[in-house]
């Protein structure tokens, strides 16, 4: 069978089964369950699905997940989130699109303490969209840019993809650390320039907040007050990280404790504002854990039956200039994303992608921050990009997937201006590199 | 009347592996901290905080999708479904049961053949503190057997013209 | 009609570790026209690298390329093929191979044989300047299960940390180094490893395993001309393959900054001994003391 007909055959009945109602994690279930049957030697293939499905759940790098899940939720019962947009209301009030701007910063500060997207929307989406709703901001100002700025948790450091890029592709993990800063920062000026633009041409998406007369003396002690004690959270989170105290993953761990202990010292943490947060982030993680195995499961098949192999291969079989097939395998990694996870995705394209810009004579750095991008945007992209049913997970009750569809393509189509940005300006990622590792 | 005292029953095993979930996650939080805290204090690596974690998340997973299947909180792709009317919808719902159905109670029983083969062969993780693999591997089934009755029960009420 | 086997790898193709797999499998497919017909699937990303003995011992694959020590709570005794000083043409001449075969056979997987790799050894990378093992002690160490009971032996502190998080603990100084193999560091660790301690431990080989039924359709008499073709034919031809990358490895290593601390023969000795009692002690705690011996008196140098 040819690659595109076997693809064809295995997305078309989870497409339906997801349009049927079914939900995401049993849509993702059924077909694995079918395919292993088929692929994989009847009974046999389907125990392996189970040990497979087990494998994929045992990871330490879904733990953060759960446990940027509790930060999220323990600000948002205990108040500390709604106190923090109080605050920045007294000093911004004017400013329209300020929460969703608020988000992108957020995006950006998390991005430094975390590697993985998904951990940024479970931290972000449970903690400012209810409020920001309550607030009046529309959808797409709320969901979309905590969609968009989640993927820069991949592109500034420490970022555990890509280490993993490094370790599959044999590339210094150094550079490319470095070299994905300026890009993630091109992104977020990007979402800023966006949000800010769409704010001015239809302020009812973004409402702004009459400031009543206060005190400069209130503002500043509503800042020390609220803040200031954030600062403690950040600090046990990038900074346990910053000191060599802790790794990544058990930064999270910290920075929910931190989050607990911040509330319970402001008198807030009662015994059902705890109760709930753990209870309610318990139930997140459950949503999404069962996706991304069903999910990671999903790509498994995938591979086996090759047509992810016949894909990449076809685009190096194209009659065209070396730029334009460079080119094409991000655009393919964007397309993939679609419905696999980032790590399966790297499995399968980049031991033949590295070779291929080698001998092309390409900027091995410059493609790796390009996969990057491509990597996140295909995450968000819909129908099945992972981090859109994490949003539909963390947000308020009734956000349909149709208002994440639409919040989130605004924010792709600026991640694919990104990828165009680096892709003619090789020098966004080339020169910090060279100022670095002369 | 023995459907009520089924779903009463069925509710409260599925709220009780929830909260065990729920439990379980502050486990993975309080170890992990405890880990950091430990060795920054100059003591030598918990070998098992990641390991303990890892079995956790697996068990907080299918410990809790009962729970949630029960209470329709499982992420949905809405688009089509949501607006659709009575009729069709409940066929929809009968259909998707009856796939949750098949699907869970197959899971179910390949899931005891793994753990049971797993026993007799004595299978162990390949980790520091190489546990027998069926402990783990005991978490599928369990929560795929909680999850068959819970879209039996969805089936039943879906045939009765309730939506679910 | 031939034996048709899918195939799955410990890593994924074009990656340097599973070259001389590729190469098997296009060379049995030749030479066995018409009895044999290997399928290469591809590596983890088709099916979890710790689940793949599993996935053939069950049957949802025919063929695995594999880790020695990714399927130890399956077969305890595999960890065993990385347990030698002595390169594949001396293990060969022991018995060693038809044990591992009765070994596998006993969990119900069909052992083929070895793709060896013998240089392919063990290695620490400290991100500080160390100046000899002694320095080691209390140093927290990255390592995977395997190589666990040699770093307690060194008094330098274990710790198990996913592949991901080593770039950015040894960065921060969470650990103070770890341990792999010869190959792929230079690249990937510049400007964060100061010392490489030399020599390595241990050794590397890849088994081959099959699931037992799709071994038994073969004939008796194609199953003996498959397992010696693997055995005799093409594992002594692959064993020294890696020479030229690990000298080209080194050069950039140093390239990179990483200092070599050479060992005394004195001190290296010591370390080796440290390395297979440790080791060895595992195996015996884990498979049963009596198999041990039993193995390590054909593993050990002569
Ligand atoms: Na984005
Ligand atoms: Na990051």
């Amino acid at each position: 069978m040819e690659w595109y007909v076997t693809l064809a055959v295995i997305l078309l009945p989870l497409f339906v089964l997801m349009m049927m109602g079914l939900p995401v994690a049993f849509s993702f279930l059924a077909v694995n369950l079918v395919g292993a049957y088929l692929l994989m030697g009847g009974f046999a293939g389907l125990e392996q699905l189970v040990l497979n499905t087990v494998g994929s759940i045992t990871s330490f790098t879904l733990i953060p997940i759960a446990l940027f899940m509790i930060m999220g939720e323990a600000m948002f019962r205990s108040g500390i989130a709604i106190e923090l947009m109080d605050t920045l209301d007294k000093w911004f009030g004017k400013l329209r699109g300020r929460l969703a701007l608020m988000a992108v910063g957020g995006g950006v500060l998390f991005s430094t303490l975390t590697g993985n997207s998904m951990g940024s929307i479970a931290l972000l989406g449970s903690s400012l969209t209810p409020e920001m709703e309550k607030r009046g901001y529309a959808k797409s100002m709320s969901l979309g840019p905590i969609l968009g700025s989640s993927g820069l948790a991949i592109m500034i450091p420490p970022s555990s993809l890509a280490v993993v890029l490094g370790v599959i592709g044999d590339i210094s993990i150094g550079r490319i650390l470095i070299g994905i800063i300026v890009p993630g920062l091109v992104m977020a000026l990007l979402y800023i320039a966006y949000i800010l633009g769409r704010c001015h041409l239809q302020p009812h998406l973004a409402p702004s907040f009459d400031v009543p007369p206060v005190t400069l003396g209130e503002k500043m002690r509503a800042t020390v007050v609220n803040i200031l004690p954030l600062s403690v959270i950040v600090f046990s989170v990038v900074g346990v990280i910053f000191l060599g105290i802790a790794t990544p993953s058990e930064a999270a761990a910290t920075g929910a404790f931190a989050t607990l202990a911040l509330a319970a010292l402001r008198g807030r943490l009662t015994g059902k504002v705890f109760g709930d947060t753990m209870f309610s982030s318990a139930n997140i993680s459950v949503m999404v854990l069962l996706i991304v195995s069903g999910a990671v499961t999903f790509s498994q098949l995938l591979a086996y039956t090759g047509a992810t192999y016949g894909m990449v291969d076809a685009v190096l079989s194209l009659d065209i200039s070396n730029e334009a097939i460079v080119f094409m395998m991000i655009m393919l990694v964007v397309f993939m994303g679609m419905f696999m996870g980032p790590l399966p995705i790297m499995l399968i394209t980049l031991p033949i992608f590295i070779p291929v810009v080698q001998q092309f004579n390409m900027d091995l750095i410059w493609f790796a921050a390009l996969f990057l991008v491509a990597i996140e945007t295909g995450a968000t992209s819909p129908p099945f990009g992972a981090a859109l049913f994490v949003m539909k997970a963390v947000a308020p009750k009734g956000t349909t997937m149709g208002e994440i569809y639409r919040a989130a393509v605004p924010f792709i189509i600026l991640d694919l201006a990104a990828i165009l940005l680096i892709f003619f300006i090789p020098e966004l990622v080339t020169f910090p590199v060279d100022l670095m590792f002369r | 009347m023995f459907l009520v005292k089924l779903r009463r029953l069925l509710s409260a095993v599925n709220l009780c592996c929830a909260i065990i979930g729920a439990g379980l996650l502050l486990m993975i939080a309080v170890i992990i901290c405890f880990e950091v805290t430990v060795r920054s204090l100059g003591f030598a690596s918990q070998l098992w905080v990641i390991e303990v974690s890892e079995y956790a998340l697996l068990f907080i997973t299918f410990l809790g999708a009962p729970y949630l299947l029960e209470k329709n909180m499982h992420v949905v792709l809405d688009l089509v479904y949501d607006s659709l009317s009575h009729r069709p919808r409940i066929v929809l719902q009968i259909i998707n049961a009856t796939i949750g159905l098949a699907l869970c109670g197959i899971l179910t029983v390949i899931g005891i053949s793994v753990v049971v083969e797993q026993f007799q062969l004595g299978v162990r993780q390949v980790t520091v503190m190489r546990p027998l693999s069926w402990w783990i591997t005991l978490a599928m089934p369990v929560g795929m057997a909680l999850m068959t009755l819970e879209f039996l029960l969805q089936m039943i009420r879906s045939f009765r013209g309730e939506r679910v | 009609d031939p034996v048709e086997i899918n195939a799955v790898t410990l890593a994924p193709r074009s990656v340097y570790i599973t070259q001389p797999f590729a190469q098997f499998v296009e060379e049995v497919n030749e030479r066995f026209e018409g009895e044999i017909e290997i399928t290469w699937r591809g590596g983890p990303e088709v099916m979890p690298p710790f689940g793949q003995a599993e996935g053939v011992r069950n049957g949802a694959m025919g063929m695995t390329y594999t880790s020695p020590s990714y399927y130890q709570g399956l077969v305890p005794t595999s960890g065993t093929m990385n347990l030698s000083f002595m390169n594949y043409a001396e293990i060969a001449e022991t018995d060693y191979h038809e044990r591992m075969t009765e070994l596998h056979a006993e969990q119900n997987l069909a052992f083929i044989g070895e793709i060896p790799a013998t240089e392919l050894d063990f290695r620490i990378y400290m991100g500080e300047e160390v100046t000899s093992l002694a320095d080691l002690e209390g140093k927290r160490i990255r390592v995977f299960p395997t190589l666990l009971p040699l770093v307690q032996a060194l008094g330098a502190e274990p710790i198990v940390l996913p592949m991901q998080e080593i770039y950015t603990a040894l960065e921060r100084g969470t650990i103070d180094g770890f341990m792999q193999g010869p190959l792929g560091q230079a690249a990937q660790f510049e400007g964060l490893v100061s010392t490489v301690i030399e020599p390595g431990v241990y050794r590397a080989g890849f088994p081959v395993l099959m699931n037992m039924d799709l071994f038994n359709e073969m004939s008796p008499d194609l199953q003996e001309r498959f397992t010696t073709f693997l055995r005799e034919d093409f594992a002594p031809r692959i064993d020294d393959i890696w020479t030229e990358d690990i000298a080209t490895e080194r050069a950039a290593q140093e390239a990179a900054g990483f200092e070599y601390l050479t060992l005394s023969e004195e001190e290296a000795a010591r370390y080796e001994t440290m390395a297979m009692d440790a080791a060895w002690e595992m195996t015996a705690e884990n498979a049963g003391a009596e198999v041990a011996a039993e193995l390590r008196e054909m593993l050990d140098r002569q």
